[in-house]
């Protein structure tokens, strides 16, 4: 796994796993790698991906059942789109929406952009 | 566990000492990244933790015993992979065979699993002397693992290996580590070891400049892109810009970039020596 | 493993001498196949120039002279094994693997003696004796009236091992016991001073360490000469030195000189191998 962004690995770790659980790869209830398994597949320090599994849980985005280990939350799915979205709304957003402004878009065009983009 | 403590040493009165009064502690269930320059003395404080040097004064133990006794108790749980080694005209059967018995938790299985995650595991007899650098040294490091010593020190181990064998090295340390392990890794090739690591010790000038955990420097350093406003303890230029190493704002989690870490801990001890041994 | 003896240990110290033997069986073997010949060729070689002056001349010798032959030999042989018992610590990589196997100091330490002395004079013995056989196996058909091939020499009995036999009561028979306790220790000091050279200059041993007993004896004559000469009355000194010596006392005086020797190069062996270290500091800089 390559860690090119900036972002604190155990956060990328997390963001890598929230993309499995969107796609499908990772079911609800289904059970998820230990610790060790993990750190050792993708080649990191299991005190990271220890870290990783901490913020999950805290999410409630997985969660443990004594002696069987990690899984999926139920409503895993759920918790990550909102997160992402509270993300994208308190950082980016206001960028982009900027970046619209000063090039003169108007909400009309957007709308047409963004429909656009969802029919392909 | 491992501690050095006030280790003064030197090879020759003309050069004089490369440590004086030198202090470490090294504690079970960590990783760690030895750094320094060339001639710093890496392989020196290695050979001082496994009773290999003896110091003019102070004591490195484990466990409270001095490693210098080379007590068979003491070096059946410590296993240095050096930089160099021989290995005898033997094959591998005949190798395990006669080294194992010298360490008690040794265990056959984790050997040939190990082996597995070098794509070693076919042939136990094959002889020792026919493998390349590469290969011998990945049997080397699959039986150290596989002895179960709670320390485990290695001098340069993705030195000589091709790539994918580094990717090999770091699966190795991911499925050997357990919370009663230490180990030890002095490299400069820190790009191939750093998602590895916990701890980080940087020396030089026979001192350790930093000794924290990756968790303590995440969350007082940051290393990105410099801003307006930023009073960085090191920069660097790179072909993406003007990169810092900067103390951290409160809550601000950036990757440890470890060659820069390194890099800004030699240039600028004294601001990250206040930054990690400050109290708050 | 806590526990156990942190000094010796028979199963750890097993296991080191098992270790040692399989990864050197190559060399070993060889040194006894090199002994074996060179054993060999001496007996036949000795037997052809001895057995044809005829029988007389080996009566004349007495029985004492093989025990002397084998003795010398076993004690230039052993010289040599000693000093390669601590050839691993010739490289780094060597004194690093040496050093960090996990048996005790004394261990490493017997396990090196036990092969490449003990071990050595057991191999000498059954090479001799094997030499001995392969002597006769060569030259027995050429037996004629001038040409005398003796029967098998044991050499148990050379060395001392089975009770004397006094019946040949020629002159050098008198000094048969002192002989063989002499040769003994002597071969125990010698095996000694090469042991000492092996652990303080495991890079060629054997011309190093012959070079410094020499030296050692030269300098010890050049100093003792001038000593006796201008302090002590060379003549009153010296006559009795003559005569403690040939008044039979030569074995003593012998066994004396290399009981010290022994003491010495052993002690200073163990001391020098329990303070080495992966690399040598230079504490005269």
């Amino acid at each position: 796994m390559n860690f090119k962004d900036n972002k604190a690995i155990y956060l990328q770790i997390a963001d890598r796993i929230g993309d499995q659980i969107l796609s499908g790869a990772l079911t609800p209830e289904g059970k998820v790698p230990s610790v060790r398994e993990l750190a050792a597949e993708i080649e990191v320090n299991a005190n990271t991906v220890a870290r990783t599994y901490d913020y999950l849980q805290q999410n409630g985005v997985i969660y443990t059942k004594r002696g069987l280990g990690f899984f999926v939350s139920p409503e895993a799915k759920e918790t990550i789109i909102r997160q992402r979205r509270d993300l994208l709304m308190q950082g980016e957003m206001d960028y982009f929406l900027g970046q619209l402004k000063a090039v003169g878009i108007t909400p009309a065009e957007l709308t047409q952009l963004y429909n656009n983009y969802l029919n392909n | 566990m491992l501690q050095l403590k006030n280790i003064s040493f030197g090879y020759n009165k003309k050069l004089g000492n490369l440590f004086n009064d030198f202090s470490l502690d090294l504690e079970p269930g960590n990783v760690y990244g030895l750094l320094g320059k060339n001639g710093a003395g890496k392989s020196t404080l290695i050979y001082l933790m496994t009773g290999l040097l003896t110091p003019q004064s102070g004591i490195a133990t484990m466990d409270d015993v001095d490693v210098r006794r080379r007590l068979p108790k003491t070096l059946s749980d410590i296993y240095l992979v050096p930089e160099e080694f021989e290995m005898p005209h033997l094959t591998l059967r005949q190798y395990v065979n006669i080294n194992a018995p010298f360490y008690p938790r040794f265990s056959s299985e984790d050997m040939q699993r190990y082996l597995e995650i070098f794509e070693m595991g076919g042939d136990m007899d094959v002889k020792l002397n026919a493998l390349s650098m590469g290969q011998k040294k990945k049997v080397f490091m699959a039986f150290a693992f596989a002895t179960n010593t709670r320390v485990l020190i290695m001098d340069e181990p993705t030195n000589g290996l091709d790539i994918p064998s580094k990717s090999q090295f770091r699966k190795l340390i991911g499925a050997g580590m357990t919370d009663e392990k230490m180990i030890l890794i002095s490299t400069h090739q820190v790009r191939d070891i750093s998602d590895i690591l916990d701890h980080v010790v940087i020396i030089d000038h026979s001192q350790v400049l930093l000794n924290a955990s990756f968790a303590d420097v995440m969350s007082k350093l940051a290393f990105r892109p410099q801003r307006v406003d930023d009073e960085p303890i090191f920069i660097q230029n790179s072909p993406l810009g003007t990169l810092v190493v900067t103390a951290a704002q409160p809550g601000e989690e950036t990757k440890v970039d470890l060659e820069m870490l390194f890099n800004a801990t030699l240039s600028n001890p004294a601001a990250i020596n206040y930054l990690f041994t400050a109290k708050k | 493993m806590n526990t156990v003896n942190q000094t010796f240990d028979w199963s750890r110290f097993t296991a080191a001498l098992r270790k040692e033997l399989v990864e050197n069986k190559r060399g070993i073997l060889f040194t006894i196949i090199g002994i074996y010949g060179l054993l060999t060729t001496l007996m036949i070689i000795g037997n052809i120039t001895t057995g044809i002056m005829g029988g007389e001349a080996f009566e004349e010798f007495g029985a004492n002279t093989p025990k002397m032959f084998i003795g010398s030999i076993m004690s230039l042989v052993i010289c040599v094994t000693a000093s390669l018992a601590f050839r691993n610590l010739t490289s780094k990589t060597g004194r690093t693997y040496l050093l960090t196997s996990p048996s005790s100091t004394l261990e490493k330490f017997l396990v090196n003696v036990l092969i490449y002395v003990v071990g050595a004079i057991a191999a000498y013995l059954a090479c001799a004796q094997l030499a001995d056989l392969t002597r006769i196996a060569v030259l027995w058909g050429f037996r004629s009236d001038t040409f005398y091939v003796p029967g098998p020499i044991n050499f148990l009995d050379c060395v001392g091992a089975m009770r004397y036999n006094f019946e040949n009561v020629s002159e050098l028979s008198n000094f048969s016991h002192g002989i063989v306790i002499a040769m003994w220790i002597s071969v125990i000091a010698s095996a000694g001073v090469y042991l000492l050279g092996s652990v303080l200059w495991p890079r060629l041993s054997l011309l190093k360490t012959f070079a410094a007993f020499y030296a050692l004896e030269f300098c010890f004559f050049i100093i003792a000469a001038p000593l006796f000469y201008f302090f002590g009355d060379m003549e009153t000194l010296g006559h009795w030195f003559f005569n403690f010596v040939m008044d039979g006392n030569f074995s003593i005086t012998l066994v004396a000189i290399n009981v010290v020797y022994a003491l010495v190069a052993w002690c200073l062996a163990w001391y020098i191998f329990k303070h080495k270290d992966v690399v040598s500091l230079k504490w005269w800089k």
